[in-house]
């Protein structure tokens, strides 16, 4: 990072956000890319502060049913990481790491269920190992939870911790990438308002470090 | 040949910290977690309006009066009399406020906006005439403007009318 770059992250704090999620977006990805013998990897698409109301507009999340694995960052900070899969695909996933043919039963199996929650948690865990070293605090994530819901509804439970302080809302997102197949799933993180001042004292002293 | 003039219905979303009102046969619909939707039909014009409620207490944040329970339904009953429409003439519903899933911070978040709802339309001289609400999975909720229902579906459960 060269000096002019690290002096304006200093001076912005979405950008500092934006420079740990980066980070640990990179550990996860490589810890997604061990767990499907290479096959997907991921990267950060954007980090947005934005109105409560525009937010699930922004994020493109409409009226659909979607399948996810939630994790609350910390059981006292709070903070969620939700993993959207689309159905075909993670389906599709769920059968590689389970190696056998995709099942064409309308409902998850518990073991495609228990496969898509695994992977949760090694995402889960990649993002936190990445942060907990940066924020040298060890915040601890809740088990994984396999949910089939409206994802508008998810999505609005988890930014309800932000909403409860501030009128704007912080979310992360993330893409994932498959050599043969177009995905559409997502990482979504939205900290509370607490972690991010956790994040943003940590990055500011990272920055103060760097320069 | 006779010429049709049926009105196509229109699907209008009701965002967090929205309010909207539609006549017949228009549709309100939204998709509810914890937040709760409160809904306001007046059958005689067959004029509806939904809330997406998100929070339970204003306090001195700013924003939307229909992202707070406290301060939504004078903020509703207020367009209603601006329609020339008085408070006894409407059929209010609840619905939402489930418990999904989070820290102890929000997991009740769904069930204090409920409570706040209720105080607020007490206050007005007003109860639901109907409500479906908390649980720990989200609704999709849809007020058809023609006939007053809301229309409640869950996931994995058949469509609930109230």
């Amino acid at each position: 990072m060269t000096t002019s770059e690290s002096s304006h992250v200093t001076e912005n704090p979405l950008a500092r956000i934006e420079q740990l999620f980066r980070l640990a977006t990179q550990e996860a990805s490589a810890a997604m890319s061990r767990w499907t013998g290479g096959l997907i990897t991921l990267e950060l698409e954007n980090v947005k502060e934005l109105p409560l109301e525009q937010a699930m507009e922004e994020l493109g999340i409409g009226d659909d049913l979607l399948t996810m694995v939630v994790l609350t960052m910390d059981d006292e900070l709070g903070g969620s990481i939700i993993l959207c899969f689309d159905e075909e695909n993670g389906r599709k996933l769920a059968a590689t790491l389970l190696r056998r043919e995709v099942e064409n039963q309308s409902s998850w199996t518990e073991l495609e269920q228990s496969a898509l929650t695994e992977t949760g948690n090694i995402l889960g865990c990649a993002y936190m190992n990445a942060i907990n070293r940066v924020i040298s605090k060890e915040l601890v994530p809740s088990p994984p939870y396999f949910i089939q819901d409206y994802g508008a509804s998810v999505l609005e439970q988890a930014l309800m911790e932000q909403a409860l302080y501030a009128p704007e809302v912080l979310i992360c997102k993330t893409r994932f990438f498959h050599p043969e197949r177009k995905l559409n799933w997502h990482v979504i993180l939205v900290p509370t308002q607490q972690l991010r001042q956790l994040f943003d004292q940590a990055m500011s002293h990272c920055s103060e470090v760097t320069q | 040949m006779t010429a049709t003039t049926e009105k196509t219905a229109k699907k209008i979303n009701v965002g967090m910290g929205q309010l909207h009102f539609a006549r017949s046969p228009d549709l309100l619909t939204a998709i509810l977690g914890s937040c709760v939707a409160v809904v306001m039909y007046w059958p005689k014009g067959k004029l509806g309006a939904m809330a997406h409620v998100v929070l339970a207490r204003a306090g001195n944040k700013m924003g939307p009066a229909a992202n707070y329970a406290d301060r939504v339904v004078p903020a509703m009953l207020r367009e209603f009399k601006i329609r020339g429409v008085s408070p006894e003439e409407l059929e209010v519903k609840l619905t939402g406020g489930a418990s999904m899933f989070g820290s102890s911070r929000v997991i009740h978040v769904g069930q204090d906006n409920i409570r706040t709802l209720r105080e607020a339309l007490q206050r007005e001289g007003l109860t639901p005439v109907a409500e479906h609400v908390g649980g720990k999975k989200g609704r999709r909720v849809t007020l058809n403007c023609a006939t007053g229902d809301l229309t409640i579906c869950i996931a994995g459960e058949d469509p609930i009318v109230i």
